[in-house]
C-alpha cells in the first residue's frame, strides 16, 4: 500500500513521517515516535486508554488514523510533565490521592481530566464522574481518581 | 437457525423434480450466489455474498447433493463455506421435498443455517442475523418458485461483484433480470413482513 | 484488531469527493470515524478506499432561515452541543446529545456520519425522525432531498447510494416554547441505548395538544415513529391519563432481542421511556405557555 507523508507536532515538537494510511494515531505515537505513554486497550473506542488531545480536544487515538492528524498539534501524557520530568499539578494529585494502581488507564484519565479542568475549573464531583465515563479503570474503583481530580482542581484555582 | 418455506407450482411433480435437480439453473435463485465450478455430478463450488448494513461478507465453499431420493422426491443439500476474508464460516443443511398437490406440486424446503466466527459474533447485529437468514431463504424460495413455475432458465447471478443489501424494508432484492412483476411481489412480501414485525401481532 | 490496508483520499471540494465515490470500487466515506473505524479495526468493514470529508469545504455549520435549521453534515457533535441555535431552536437535539457516546467521541463524531451509519440505537436518527428532518444528498448525478421517513431503510441501511454523500440535514422548526423530552436507558452512561424516546409537543394555551411527535431508538432496526399514539394525543388535554394512553402503542412493538436486552425488556423500556419523555415535554410546553 502507498504511504502518506505527514507533518504534525506532538507535545510541541515537530515530526515528519511517511506512513501507511491504516496506521492509527495510537500506533503511530507508540511505534513510530516511541511515545508509549498512550496505551491501547480495546481498539474500538470504549476504554479510553488511548485518549490524547488533538488541537486541545480529547480524542480516541485508536479511532483516528495518523493521516487524519496531518497538520495538528497533539498532546500526549508525555507532554504533561515539566522540565526534568516534574509532575504537573494533576499528575501530582494522582500520586497524592492514589489515583492509579497498575497505571494502564492513567494516561487516558489524565488527558480527559486535563480537558475537563481547562474547560471547567470548578467541577462538582458529579461533573468529574460524568467526564470520566469514557475512561475505564479496572483497579481503583475510581475513588482515588475522582479525589485526585477534585484536589487538582482546587490547587489550580488557588494558584 | 431453522427456516421453513413451502410453495405450490402448477407443474406435475416429475417436471418440478427435473427443474429442481438442475443445480446450475437453481443456484442463482439464491440472492448473491454464484456457481464457480462443478466438481462432480453432485458437488458444486460457489460463492454467496451477503451485505448487512456496512458489512459485506462473501462465503466461498462447496454444496453437495448428499441424498437424492427420486422415489420419495426428496433432495438434501449440504453446503459449507468460509468467509473469504477470514471472518468466519457458514453451514447450510437444506432438504427439499416435493409432494403432489392436485395436478401441481407442493415444494417444501427445510433449512438449517449455522454461522460461526466473527460473522456470528458482531454484537450490534445479533438481533437481526436470524431475520437476515430468513429473508435470504425466503427470497431463495420465491425465486425458486418462479423458476419452477416458469420453467425458464434462471436469471444470471446477481451482478458478479454486487450483493443485494439485506435487512432493508423497501430495498430491492436480487434478480436484476427478473420480470418487474416478480420483483414487486418480492418487495411487497418483504415490506409486509417488516411492517408485520413493527406493528406486532396481538399479544 | 488492525484495519485491512486501504487507499486514503482527502478531497477539498464536494465535487472532488463525489467524483472519487463515483469511480472508486468499495469506497467508504470517512466522516468522524467514531463508528466506522471500530468496525474497520474489527475488520467487519473492509474498505479498499476511504474518502475523508474532513477538509471538504461547505459541509459544516448551522444556519436558520425560513422556518428551518440547516446543519452541515460534517458538523461535529460537540459543536452541536455548544451551539446557541440548537439550544434555542431544537432543544430536543441538545437533550439527546448528552447521551451520545462520550466527550471524546463527540469531539470527532458528526451528525451526518451518525445518520448514515444508522445504528438502530443511535440518538440523532431518532431526533431527526421526530423532527421530520430532510436529508440533503449529493453525487455526480446531482443533488436530492430525502425526507427522513424515506431515508432510514433498514438495519444500518439508508437511502444513500455508494456514490453519494450526505451534505446537510434540514430540520423544520417547531414553534417557540414547544415541549420536548428525551429519555434513554443504557447499562452505563455512554453505552448504546437499549431503548430511547424522543418527544416533541406543541400545545395550545389550554394545554390541548396541537401536534405531537414520538420517535423511539434502540427498539427496532431503525427509528420508529409512533404515529398512532401521536394521532391519539392530538386534540386532547395532556394529563397523566392521556400520557398513559400512549403506552399501548409502545407495548405493541416487536422489538429486537439480542445479547444486550430481550424483546420483553425493550418493550417495557419503550413504554416507560415514552411516558417519561411525554411527561417532560408536557411540563416544558406548559411552563413556556
Amino acid at each position: 500500500m502507498s504511504t502518506h507523508a505527514i507533518k504534525l507536532s506532538v507535545n510541541g515538537k515537530a515530526y515528519e513521517r511517511a506512513i501507511e494510511a491504516r496506521i492509527t494515531l495510537a500506533d503511530f505515537l507508540r511505534h513510530e515516535l516511541g511515545l508509549t505513554g498512550t496505551h491501547v486497550g480495546c481498539e474500538h473506542g470504549v476504554c479510553g486508554a488511548c485518549t490524547v488531545l488533538i488541537d486541545g480536544q480529547t480524542v480516541r487515538a485508536c479511532l483516528t488514523f495518523a493521516v487524519q492528524a496531518q497538520g495538528s498539534d497533539i498532546t500526549t501524557v508525555e507532554g504533561l510533565s515539566g522540565p526534568g520530568g516534574k509532575l504537573n499539578v494533576l499528575q501530582q494529585a494522582f500520586q497524592d490521592h492514589h489515583g492509579l494502581q497498575c497505571g494502564f488507564c492513567t494516561p487516558g484519565m489524565l488527558m480527559t481530566l486535563t480537558e475537563l479542568l481547562r474547560d471547567n475549573p470548578d467541577p462538582s464531583e458529579t461533573q468529574v464522574r460524568d467526564a470520566l465515563t469514557g475512561n475505564l479503570c479496572r483497579c481503583t474503583g475510581y475513588g482515588g481518581i475522582v479525589a485526585a481530580a477534585l484536589a487538582a482542581a482546587r490547587r489550580l484555582r488557588e494558584a | 437457525m431453522k427456516i421453513d418455506n413451502s410453495f405450490i407450482v402448477a407443474l406435475p411433480v416429475a417436471e418440478a423434480w427435473t427443474t429442481l435437480l438442475d443445480v446450475p439453473a437453481v443456484a442463482p435463485c439464491m440472492p448473491g450466489a454464484e456457481l464457480t465450478a462443478v466438481e462432480d455430478e453432485r458437488t458444486y463450488r460457489g460463492q454467496v455474498k451477503v451485505k448487512l448494513g456496512p458489512v459485506a461478507v462473501a462465503f466461498q465453499g462447496r454444496a453437495r447433493l448428499e441424498e437424492v431420493d427420486e422415489a420419495a422426491r426428496t433432495v438434501r443439500v449440504k453446503a459449507s463455506g468460509t468467509e473469504t476474508k477470514g471472518r468466519g464460516s457458514a453451514q447450510a443443511d437444506v432438504t427439499f421435498r416435493l409432494q403432489p398437490d392436485g395436478t401441481g406440486t407442493r415444494v417444501v424446503i427445510a433449512s438449517d443455517i449455522a454461522l460461526a466466527g466473527a460473522v456470528a459474533q458482531y454484537g450490534r447485529a445479533q438481533g437481526v442475523i436470524a431475520d437476515v437468514a430468513q429473508v435470504i431463504i425466503d427470497t431463495f424460495a420465491e425465486n425458486l418458485r418462479r423458476q419452477i413455475a416458469a420453467r425458464e432458465p434462471a436469471a444470471p447471478p446477481v451482478g458478479r461483484g454486487a450483493a443485494p443489501p439485506m435487512g432493508a424494508a423497501p430495498a430491492p432484492m436480487a434478480l436484476a433480470e427478473a420480470p418487474a412483476l416478480s420483483v414487486f411481489a418480492v418487495l411487497l412480501g418483504l415490506i409486509k413482513r417488516w411492517f408485520g414485525r413493527l406493528t406486532g401481532a396481538a399479544r | 484488531m488492525k484495519p485491512a490496508p486501504f487507499d486514503y483520499h482527502a478531497p477539498r471540494t464536494l465535487a472532488e469527493a463525489t467524483g472519487l465515490l463515483a469511480t472508486l470500487e468499495n469506497a467508504k466515506v470517512l466522516a468522524g470515524g467514531q463508528s466506522l473505524v471500530p468496525m474497520m479495526n474489527f475488520r467487519y468493514v473492509i474498505a479498499d478506499h476511504l474518502v475523508d470529508l474532513a477538509q471538504v469545504d461547505g459541509l459544516r455549520g448551522i444556519s436558520v432561515a425560513n422556518g428551518a435549521m440547516r446543519i452541515g453534515a460534517m458538523t461535529r457533535q460537540r459543536e452541536l452541543e455548544l451551539s446557541a441555535e440548537i439550544a434555542q431552536h431544537c432543544p430536543l437535539m441538545r437533550a439527546a446529545l448528552g447521551h451520545i457516546g462520550h466527550r471524546q467521541t463527540r469531539n470527532r463524531g458528526t451528525i451526518g456520519g451518525s445518520l448514515v451509519h444508522a445504528d438502530p440505537a443511535a440518538e440523532l436518527p431518532a431526533v431527526c425522525a421526530a423532527c421530520d428532518a430532510v436529508v440533503e444528498i449529493a453525487s455526480m448525478r446531482g443533488a436530492r432531498e430525502v425526507p427522513f421517513a424515506e431515508f432510514a431503510a433498514g438495519f444500518m441501511a439508508t437511502a444513500v447510494e455508494p456514490d453519494e454523500v450526505v451534505t446537510a440535514i434540514k430540520l423544520p422548526l417547531w414553534p417557540a416554547g414547544h415541549g420536548y423530552g428525551f429519555q434513554e436507558f443504557s447499562r452505563r452512561r455512554g453505552d448504546f441505548a437499549l431503548a430511547g424516546a424522543a418527544v416533541l409537543l406543541d400545545m395550545g394555551a389550554d394545554a390541548v395538544v396541537r401536534r405531537a411527535a414520538i420517535a423511539l431508538c434502540g427498539v427496532a432496526t431503525m427509528p420508529l415513529r409512533l404515529r398512532e399514539a401521536e394521532a391519539q394525543l392530538v386534540g386532547r388535554k395532556l394529563d397523566a391519563a392521556t400520557i398513559r394512553s400512549a403506552a399501548p402503542a409502545a407495548r405493541a412493538l416487536e422489538p429486537i432481542s439480542d445479547i444486550h436486552a430481550g424483546a420483553d425488556y425493550r418493550r417495557h423500556l419503550a413504554e416507560v421511556l415514552t411516558q417519561r419523555a411525554l411527561t417532560d415535554a408536557a411540563q416544558r410546553a406548559g411552563a413556556a405557555a
